[in-house]
């Protein structure tokens, strides 16, 4: 059976006319020996293990957003979230340029003769496609989204989630289709595992390809410092959006810590949302069986309590800030619910699939969590969410509701 | 062998010998369907086909959040921007540094440009700045355009002392051995 199925992939179909061979088609067109499957399985490892960190820490900010039933996310360390997303967006910015040397190292089969030589070459070719323009756009539209600019149709976060699964899925498919390759390509130059699985001219050819890469004028050692140089040339000129110490250094970062209203970058404004003017009338219902109605006198004159913690926006920039106001749990008492209550904060901002978020139990309870009336000293400025802003440990930025007008028991979806 | 000889060869020549009678065998040594082996490729193919369905599936239920034509574009055009135009740069810059460098500057001026080349296309959504709102400097604070014309300034600044160095000691060395 296998021997009629091998008959059937390999099958030569008809290719183009071999006039047509030119340019990049020619034979020899390519001539650098860093053209090689070796170049291509250790760039590949270091991109892979790159996406796979990426896929791990953006599935984590899903699923904090939009929790499965079994997953719980703790209120404490209060600085988790700001290491899975800054490593979540650092892994993906350098994913850049790995994934730019790796399509180099390939770039040569792009144009190989003929296009589609048998059916299983069609097939690999097609699933190449899928992965290239999978990994490609997850990378693009990921860079773009840090820098707000969105040129097209779709809703950037629901993208960004599915294409993610489907450029991790055909990363598996092309490790597993490659499997042989990579074990070959990550071997020792000349132990036998460099040659496994080769006729004895191909090895010999394989050889003599590894040694011209150490020769050539370009050597391998030159191929593999601009790799290096690269990955930290983009990590240096980014990570300070996360990493405060380095905010200076990071010259290409989108945002400064301690640059910004009251000392603190904001990501939506005041303007946008549609939330300019707050007026005395302005009431914080908290809906339990005493229910509340609030007025920010009301809420000034209860017990404050001042905590320091970090908002950590998705885009990856995150930065401290010292928060006073009502602990939300001892107003969730007053209004005779228990402590750690699931509940749904609303903002006054009236459009925007954000306006409320979930605040699940551990974080409810958290006696970190206020609902913050200063920011720094001052009273909240409009930009960042006067007169109340809900600020929790552990928690991403688009979830740390501003403009909070109404706080009520149960689980309330995005888009709500 | 090298990828580019691979994507040259047009019928493997050294199965023709071993399957005489059939034109369409590929090299019976190395079939298509010799594909059980190693074992732990299938931890990553069918997990990795699965994904894929979950991911065309969620794709094509989400409605109005995603637009499959503009998702198609940005799918195929990612892919291209890659293949019609930074690859064809490299490619280029590459071809044309072996041409008009000496022998000895080639690896330092391929590490700075590859170096320029990431910082500017990194770079390039903050120095186009659509992204910009007015009413929120705390965004985009710095000029981007400045900031990155000075990285590759300094990029090609080091550059080209390593290439002059490399170029010297080079001469220097033939010049002994001469």
């Amino acid at each position: 059976m296998t021997a009629a199925l091998d008959r059937l992939l390999g099958a030569r179909l008809p290719g183009p006319p071999d006039q047509l061979r030119r340019g990049p088609f020619r034979a020899g067109a390519f001539s650098s020996p860093l053209h090689s499957e070796r170049r291509a399985a250790r760039t590949g490892a270091f991109l892979g293990i790159a996406f796979a960190v990426c896929f791990g820490t953006g599935l984590i900010s899903h699923w904090v957003q939009q929790p499965p039933g079994w997953f719980s996310w703790p209120a404490s360390p209060s600085w988790l979230y700001r290491v899975t997303q800054g490593v979540h967006v650092t892994t993906g910015l350098v994913s850049i340029p790995l994934l730019l040397v790796k399509l180099w190292t390939v770039y040569p089969k792009l144009f190989e003769w003929p296009p589609a030589g048998s059916p299983s070459r069609l097939v690999s070719r097609l699933s190449i496609l899928v992965l290239v323009g999978a990994s490609a756009m997850q990378l693009l539209t990921g860079l773009m989204n840090i820098a707000e600019w969105y040129p097209w149709a779709f809703f950037f976060t629901t993208t960004h989630y599915w294409t993610g699964w489907l450029a991790i899925g055909a990363v598996a498919v092309h490790v597993g289709a490659k499997a042989p390759e990579i074990r070959r390509g990550l071997a020792r130059r000349g132990s036998a595992g460099a040659t496994a699985g080769l006729a004895e001219e191909q090895a010999a050819e394989r050889r003599t390809v590894d040694e011209a890469e150490e020769t050539n004028g370009v050597p391998r050692r030159a191929f593999v410092l601009a790799a290096g140089l690269t990955v930290g040339a983009v990590t240096l000129t980014t990570v300070g959006q996360t990493l405060t110490p380095l905010a200076r250094v990071s010259v290409l970062g989108p945002r400064i810590a301690g640059v910004g209203p009251q000392a603190l970058p904001v990501r939506q404004t005041a303007e946008k949302a549609g939330v300019t003017d707050v007026g005395p009338d302005y009431r914080l219902v908290v809906e339990g069986p005493d229910r509340l109605e609030l007025s920010l006198a009301d809420l000034q004159a209860l017990p404050q309590h001042t905590e320091r913690l970090p908002i950590t926006c998705v885009e990856g920039w995150s930065a401290n800030a010292t928060w006073s106001g009502v602990r939300l749990a001892d107003l969730l008492e007053q209004a005779g619910l228990p402590r750690d209550t699931e509940v749904s904060v609303e903002s006054l901002q009236t459009g925007g699939l954000y306006r409320v978020s979930t605040v699940s139990a551990p974080h409810a309870s958290s006696p970190r969590t206020l609902l913050a009336l200063k920011l720094n000293g001052e009273p909240l400025a409009p930009d960042h969410g006067y007169p109340v802003r809900l600020i929790a440990p552990n928690r991403p930025g688009v979830m740390q509701t501003k403009w909070v007008t109404r706080v009520a028991p149960g689980a309330a979806g995005i888009g709500s | 062998m090298s990828l580019a000889d691979e994507a040259g060869r047009t019928v493997d020549d050294r199965a023709a010998d071993r399957v005489p009678a059939d034109t369409y065998a590929s090299d019976p040594r190395r079939p298509a369907t010799s594909a059980l082996t190693p074992w732990w490729r299938w931890l990553f193919l069918l997990p990795g086909l699965g994904a894929v369905v979950y991911a065309v599936q969620g794709l094509l239920t989400a409605g109005g959040r995603v637009p499959l034509d503009s998702w198609l574009t940005w799918f195929i055009g990612s892919a291209l921007l890659n293949d019609l135009v930074l690859a064809p740069i490299s490619v280029t810059l590459g071809w044309l540094s072996a041409r008009v460098l000496p022998r000895a500057a080639r690896p330092a001026v391929v590490v700075g440009a590859a170096v320029s080349g990431v910082l500017a296309l990194v770079a390039l959504p903050f120095v186009l700045g659509f992204g910009a709102d007015p009413a929120n400097p705390s965004f985009l604070p710095r000029d981007y355009g400045v900031i990155l014309l000075a990285l590759v300034a300094g990029v090609l600044a080091v550059t080209a002392v390593a290439a002059v160095v490399a170029v010297r000691r080079a001469r220097s060395g033939a010049q002994h051995r001469g």
